[in-house]
């Protein structure tokens, strides 16, 4: 049992109901740790690595319309966005276009530290909807993302405060900020 | 109700006798994990601590409170003492860092309530009698509650340490209610490459003590020592003695103070408004323009809340009307039918006393129900909310 049963046990997880890629990577995890450690995801070849400092671990997401489409039917027609993701430096700016801004996201890249992460209230006037502790502080665990569907309101150029710190304790202490700057066309 | 399935063994097969060298007059050894979504924690330890301020949660050999010890103070000086748990606080060591969300709940219920039915709890795996793996939270009566959620990515966390199961120990696969179809099989497909192994979905606090009972042993009946005359003149002057002072406490405590924990149905504490519009059409324009909807608070019934067909349901917010935090959670009911953004299907959404959160939907979901959980400190409720089909 004890050489059998991850194999076993893996392979009657295939089939469950994660994705194929995400079942691939899982089992490579398992069976091959080697292996599993030459994924694009190895830190050694990270190309944004999460450092000490929180901002490091933050990653901002944005999801536009693809073409022909509209945020009014990727929204509410479920149609695929079109995303890039983001980074940021302490103390900078981020400046992103709000034409055909849909969605923006905020992710917890840090495999094992939680952060706390304050937004601005002006960006409340462009968000659908939005879970209010955002505007507060809210901490998001490793890997944990919150997602901002938006509004196109011509609000011209709206200059949002992002405040970004550990939430796990024994982590370094410290706020780390920038302006995440959203620019009209 | 609660499901007991066995997969390479029956319900009603012997608990697991006791590791060789183990003290037998005290019970099998258990080991039971605690997963998340990064890693499997296992108890290594639970140890009465009296000297304690509060019951806490640290790493072995740390002492470092985990993110999670306020909650678990809640659960250990809350409805596990009311239920019969230890009097004193509780040091509770594992083996891996839990950082948040409510699933660790009921694996460390069980491993209080595992102690109680005799188990000697073990951090390795490959030396237990039993290994009990069980993911979900409780409510303040201790019954499993909640969704499980990221099952397959807990089971694939856990599979190299079931797979260090000695030869003839068993595995209890254990989750709360709602199981959805997918989470079983994926339960079950698991529980069958571990041989001797459980399945279990529980939904109540007495049937999780039941299985425990089959599975450990019975918990020793409560000490009945006995009472002398002159204990029993003793006692007398104790009991007067605590009544005056229940009554001087109680008058003291009327002036001094209200009520400080809240008491009732946690639904008094939120509202569910209705945004609604004549058309779909006429909801997605105001949404996307940010357009002030007509809004319609929805009248709370025995049998939840009833949205009708007509007119045509934008969003239903769901607001804190009370004067504390409060996590609000909905089923897979409406799921498919909102947009993109966080939401509490299937995983709670802590709601700050006077603020809000909209739910707003793709297009209404006519026919359909879900059912919300509304947790405040001490209380959990449940009620559908249930929209009228189209025409």
């Amino acid at each position: 049992m004890r050489l059998a049963a991850p194999l076993v046990l893996a392979l009657a997880l295939l089939g469950a109901s994660l994705p194929a890629m995400a079942q691939t990577d899982t089992l490579n995890a398992i069976l091959n740790p080697s292996a599993a450690s030459e994924v694009p995801g190895d830190p050694s070849r990270e190309a944004f690595p999460v450092t000490d400092e929180p901002i490091s671990a933050i990653r901002i997401i944005t999801g536009r319309p693809l073409p022909g489409d509209s945020c009014r039917e990727a929204l509410f027609e479920a149609r695929p966005l079109l995303r890039t993701r983001w980074e940021a430096d302490a103390g900078g700016s981020l400046t992103l276009p709000l034409s055909d801004l849909c969605l923006i996201e905020f992710r917890n890249d840090a495999s094992d530290r939680a952060i706390e992460v304050r937004i601005g209230e002006d960006l409340a006037a462009l968000a659908i909807s939005a879970d209010q502790r955002l505007f507060r502080g809210l901490v998001l665990v490793p890997n944990q993302t919150t997602a901002i569907p938006i509004r196109p309101l011509a609000v011209g150029e709206l200059k949002v405060s992002v405040d970004v710190l550990w939430a796990s304790p024994g982590a370094p202490g410290g706020v780390q900020n920038f302006v995440l700057t959203l620019a009209g066309s | 109700m609660g499901v007991v399935k066995p997969v390479a063994a029956t319900v009603s097969d012997p608990p697991p006798s006791p590791s060789p060298n183990a003290d037998s007059a005290r019970g099998p050894t258990v080991a039971v994990l605690v997963p998340t979504t990064g890693s499997v924690a296992v108890v290594a330890s639970l140890e009465e601590k009296p000297h304690l301020g509060r019951s806490t949660v640290t790493g072995v050999g740390d002492f470092r409170a985990f993110p999670i010890e306020k909650d678990y103070h809640r659960l250990v000086d809350g409805p596990l003492r009311a239920l019969g748990g230890s009097a004193h606080h509780t040091h509770l060591t594992l083996t891996a860092r839990v950082e948040d969300g409510r699933s660790w709940e009921l694996p460390i219920l069980i491993a209080h309530r595992a102690v109680q039915h005799g188990a000697r709890l073990v951090a390795d795996v490959a030396t237990a009698d039993l290994v009990i793996f069980a993911t979900g939270s409780v409510d303040g009566a201790l019954n499993p509650i909640g969704h499980a959620e990221f099952l397959t990515q807990k089971i694939t966390n856990a599979a190299p340490l079931l797979a260090t199961m000695k030869p003839g120990a068993r595995a209890l696969l254990i989750l709360g209610p709602p199981a959805a179809a997918t989470d079983l099989a994926t339960l079950e497909a698991a529980a069958h490459s571990i041989p001797g192994s459980l399945t279990a979905t529980l939904s109540r606090f007495d049937e999780l003590d039941h299985l425990l009972s089959e599975r450990i042993g019975a918990p020793p009946a409560p000490p009945s020592p006995p009472v002398p005359g002159r204990v029993l003149w003793g006692l007398g002057i104790a009991v007067a003695v605590i009544l005056v002072a229940g009554a001087i406490g109680f008058g003291v405590s009327t002036l001094l103070s209200k009520d400080p924990v809240p008491r009732g149905n946690p639904f008094d504490m939120m509202a569910i408004e209705q945004l609604h519009a004549p058309d779909r059409d006429a909801c997605i324009d105001a949404q996307m323009a940010g357009y002030g909807l007509a809004t319609q608070r929805l009248v709370r019934h025995a049998d939840g809340f009833h949205v009708p067909a007509s007119p045509t349901t934008c969003a239903l917010r769901f607001v804190n009307t009370g004067t504390e935090p409060i996590e609000i959670s909905l089923d897979n009911g409406f799921a498919g039918s909102v947009i993109r953004g966080d939401t509490p299907i299937g995983r709670p959404l802590r709601l700050i006393n006077g603020t809000s959160y909209e739910l707003v939907f793709r297009r209404a979901p006519l026919g359909r129900e879900s059912v919300v959980t509304v947790a405040a400190p001490g209380r959990v409720g449940r009620l559908p909310i249930t929209f009228a089909a189209g025409e």
